[in-house]
C-alpha cells in the first residue's frame, strides 16, 4: 500500500465502515438463504430440515472467514460483491440440494458443499498473495501462457476426456476439473495487460476507410489472433461456449481499452464470419442453431431439454410454484446449463428478476471499480473481468430462455461445478483488491 | 405433511428477504455513487483554508474585492496556487487545459473560469458530473468571490483575495 494524503483517521473510519456495511449485508444474504433452506425442507420432507443449524453455522462460519480476510487483507474494498457472490453461492446450493430430492443417487449437494469451501479458500489466498494486483502484470508471458496450455491440456490423450460433445475436461484422482474455466481468469490478466502497454498504438487512427479514420492494419493482428484462436477452441475442443466468451471478451475489452467503435464493428463481422463458417462446417453447431429456431421440432429427442426449460419457466409463472414444489428435475442436465430455468419454475419471475439484479448489481460494481481505478492495468483488468462474469450471465440466461442459441456455459455461483465456483470467487478476489487501490495522482500543468 | 399456507408464507418471507437484499446491495452503491471517495472530504480537511462564508446569495458581491488566486486542492498530493491574471483557465482531462486533471470524474474539457467586468466567473463547459459553486450545481455562468469553493470532480478550488 502507497502513501495516500488523507489523514489515517479519515480513512480508517471510511475503511471500517465499509468493511462493516460487508459483513451487514452477508448477514441479510444468510438469512435469506437458510429460509429458502428451511422452506425447503418443509415442503420435500415436512420438517424442519435436520441439518438447519449445522448447514447455518457452516455458511456463517465460511463467510465470516471470508469477511475477515478481506478486512484485514483488503481494508477499504468493495463492500457489495462478496456478499452478492456468497449470496448467490448459497441459494445455488440451495437447489442443488434440492435436485438431490429428486435423484438422490446424484448427491451433488456434498459435492458442492466441497467445493464451496475449496473457493473460499481460494478467494482467501488470492486476496492474501496478491497485495497488489499491479504484480500481476509483471508476470504477464507467464499467465498467458499458461493459461493456454491449461486450456489445450483436455486435448491430451489420457487425462483429457470427452463429455457430452466437448473435450473440456480434466479427470484424475476422482475429481474432475474444466481447466477453461480457470484459465479465463489467466487471460484476463494477459490481455489486460497487453492492452494496457498497446493502447495508445491501437487508439491512433492514421488511415482513412471510407468515411472513418481507421487505425493501422497491424493494429487488427491480435484481434485476428484472437479470432482464430476462439475458433480454434470451437473446432478442437467443441466448445461453443468459450470460444463465444473468448472472443466477446477481447473485442469489448479492445473497445474499453480504445474507445474506437471500429474494434467493435470489426469484431461483429469477424464473428458473423465466424459463425456462418462453422454453421456451414460443423454438424453440432447446425443442431444447435435448429433446435434454437424451432426446438418442438424435434421434442421427444434434440429439442427436448429447452422445450422443458420453457415448460419450467411457463409452469413457473410469476410467483413460482414454490421451491421444492415444482419438477425442474425433467430438463435434463438441469443442475450446471439450466440452473436458471429450475429457479425459474420454482420462484417464478419474481425470483429471476431478483437474481437478474443481483447480477446486474454485480456487473454495474465491477465497471464501477474498473472507473475508478488509477492504473491502466487496473482499470482493465477489472473491465475484463467483469466482461467475462456479465458475457456469461447474458449467453446462459439468453440460452436457456431461448433468445439467443443455447451454448453450454455455467451460470456464475449458482451452477453446480467446481471449477466454475472457484473461478468465480478468485475473480471477485482480484475485483476486490483493485477496489483497494483506487488512488490518485493528478497533474497541474500551469 | 406441512399445511401449504405455511410453505406459501415461506415462500413469500423468502422472496421479501432476497429483495431486501438486492434493496439493501442498491442502496450500498447509490450510497458511494453520490460520495464518490472518502478521498474528496480528506482532502478539504487536510489542507488549511478559511470556513465557507455563510452569507446569502443576494449580498455576495457586496462590499467584496475581486478574487486574485485559486488555490487548488488535489485529491492527492500538495495544493497548488494559480494567480488570475487575464487570463482565461480551464479545467479538464485534456491536455490543452490550463490545469490538467486525471480524475475519471473530469471531462475532457470541464469548467472555466474568465474575467468579467471587475470580477471573475466560473461556467460549466457542459461536463457530464457537473461544476459545483459551494456545493451547488453551476447551471449558468456565476460570479465568484474571495471565500468561494469550486468542485470540479474529486478536485476542491479555492477563491482567494
Amino acid at each position: 500500500m502507497s502513501a495516500v494524503a488523507a489523514p489515517a483517521q479519515v480513512d480508517a473510519r471510511a475503511t471500517r465502515r465499509n468493511a462493516n456495511r460487508e459483513l451487514a449485508l452477508l448477514a441479510v444474504g444468510i438469512v435469506a438463504v437458510l429460509v429458502a433452506y428451511t422452506l425447503l425442507g418443509f415442503a420435500q420432507e415436512g420438517v424442519v430440515p435436520p441439518g438447519l443449524g449445522a448447514y447455518g453455522g457452516a455458511l456463517a462460519a465460511l463467510a465470516l472467514a471470508a469477511h475477515l480476510v478481506t478486512r484485514r487483507f483488503a481494508p477499504g474494498a468493495d463492500p457489495c460483491l462478496l456478499p452478492v457472490a456468497f449470496t448467490l453461492n448459497g441459494l445455488g446450493l440451495v437447489m442443488v440440494r434440492r435436485l438431490d430430492y429428486a435423484d438422490p443417487e446424484a448427491a451433488l449437494a456434498p459435492a458442492q458443499t466441497i467445493w464451496t469451501v475449496l473457493a473460499v479458500v481460494a478467494f482467501c489466498a488470492t486476496l492474501l498473495f496478491i497485495r497488489d494486483h499491479r504484480s500481476l502484470d509483471s508476470f504477464r508471458y507467464i499467465i498467458g501462457i499458461g493459461a493456454l496450455v491449461f486450456m489445450l491440456l483436455p486435448l491430451l490423450p489420457g487425462i483429457g476426456v470427452e463429455v457430452n460433445g466437448a473435450r473440456i475436461w480434466l479427470r484424475f484422482a476422482g475429481f474432475s476439473i474444466q481447466p477453461g474455466e480457470v484459465a479465463k481468469i489467466g487471460l484476463a490478466i494477459f490481455f489486460a495487460s497487453y492492452l494496457a502497454e498497446k493502447r495508445e498504438l491501437l487508439s491512433i487512427a492514421t488511415n482513412r476507410f471510407g468515411p472513418f479514420m481507421v487505425p493501422p492494419a497491424r493494429a487488427f493482428g491480435p484481434v485476428l489472433a484472437t479470432w482464430l484462436a476462439s475458433l480454434g477452441v470451437l473446432i478442437f475442443q467443441k466448445d461453443l461456449g468459450l470460444s463465444l466468451l473468448l472472443f466477446g471478451m477481447f473485442v469489448l475489452l479492445l473497445y474499453v481499452a480504445t474507445s474506437r467503435l471500429i474494434y467493435v464493428f470489426g469484431g461483429a463481422l469477424l464473428f458473423g464470419a465466424g459463425a456462418f463458417l462453422a454453421w456451414t462446417t460443423f454438424a453440432h453447431v447446425q443442431r444447435r442453431i435448429a433446435i434454437w429456431l424451432d426446438p418442438f421440432a424435434d421434442v421427444e429427442d434434440a429439442g427436448f431439454q429447452l422445450v422443458q426449460s420453457l415448460f419450467a419457466l411457463g409452469t413457473g409463472g410469476i410467483l413460482g410454484t414454490g421451491l421444492g414444489q415444482g419438477r425442474p428435475d425433467f430438463i435434463p442436465f438441469v443442475e450446471t446449463d439450466f440452473i436458471f430455468s429450475a429457479f425459474g419454475e420454482e420462484l417464478g419471475l419474481l425470483g429471476t428478476t431478483a437474481l437478474l439484479l443481483l447480477f446486474f448489481l454485480m456487473s454495474g460494481r465491477g465497471f464501477a471499480i474498473a472507473l475508478r481505478c488509477r492504473d491502466d492495468f487496473g482499470r482493465l483488468l477489472a473491465a475484463c473481468l467483469t466482461i467475462i462474469f456479465s458475457l456469461q450471465v447474458f449467453v446462459i440466461v439468453g440460452g436457456v430462455t431461448r433468445l439467443i442459441p443455447l451454448t453450454g456455459l455455467t451460470l456464475p455461483f449458482l451452477s453446480y461445478g467446481g471449477s466454475s465456483l472457484l473461478t468465480n470467487y478468485v475473480l471477485v478476489a482480484l475485483l476486490l483488491r483493485i477496489s483497494t487501490a483506487e488512488q490518485r495522482t493528478d497533474v497541474v500543468a500551469a | 405433511m406441512v399445511p401449504p399456507i405455511v410453505l406459501v408464507v415461506l415462500q413469500g418471507l423468502f422472496l421479501l428477504l432476497l429483495y431486501l437484499f438486492v434493496a439493501r446491495v442498491a442502496r450500498a452503491i447509490l450510497r458511494d455513487t453520490r460520495a464518490p471517495a472518502p478521498a474528496r472530504a480528506s482532502s478539504v480537511r487536510a489542507a488549511p483554508r478559511p470556513a465557507p462564508r455563510p452569507s446569502a446569495p443576494t449580498d455576495r458581491n457586496v462590499g467584496k474585492s475581486p478574487p486574485r488566486e485559486l488555490v487548488v486542492h488535489l485529491a492527492e498530493g500538495r495544493p497548488r496556487v494559480l494567480p488570475l491574471n487575464d487570463s482565461e483557465i480551464r479545467f479538464g482531462r485534456d491536455e490543452g487545459c490550463t490545469v490538467q486533471l486525471s480524475d475519471p470524474y473530469v471531462s475532457e474539457r470541464h469548467a472555466r473560469v474568465y474575467r468579467a467586468g471587475d470580477g471573475w466567473v466560473i461556467a460549466d463547459m457542459g461536463s457530464t458530473n457537473g461544476t459545483y459553486l459551494n456545493r451547488a450545481k453551476v447551471t449558468a455562468p456565476a460570479p465568484i468571490v474571495p471565500g468561494d469553493q469550486l468542485g470540479i470532480g474529486k478536485t476542491v478550488v479555492e477563491v482567494r483575495k
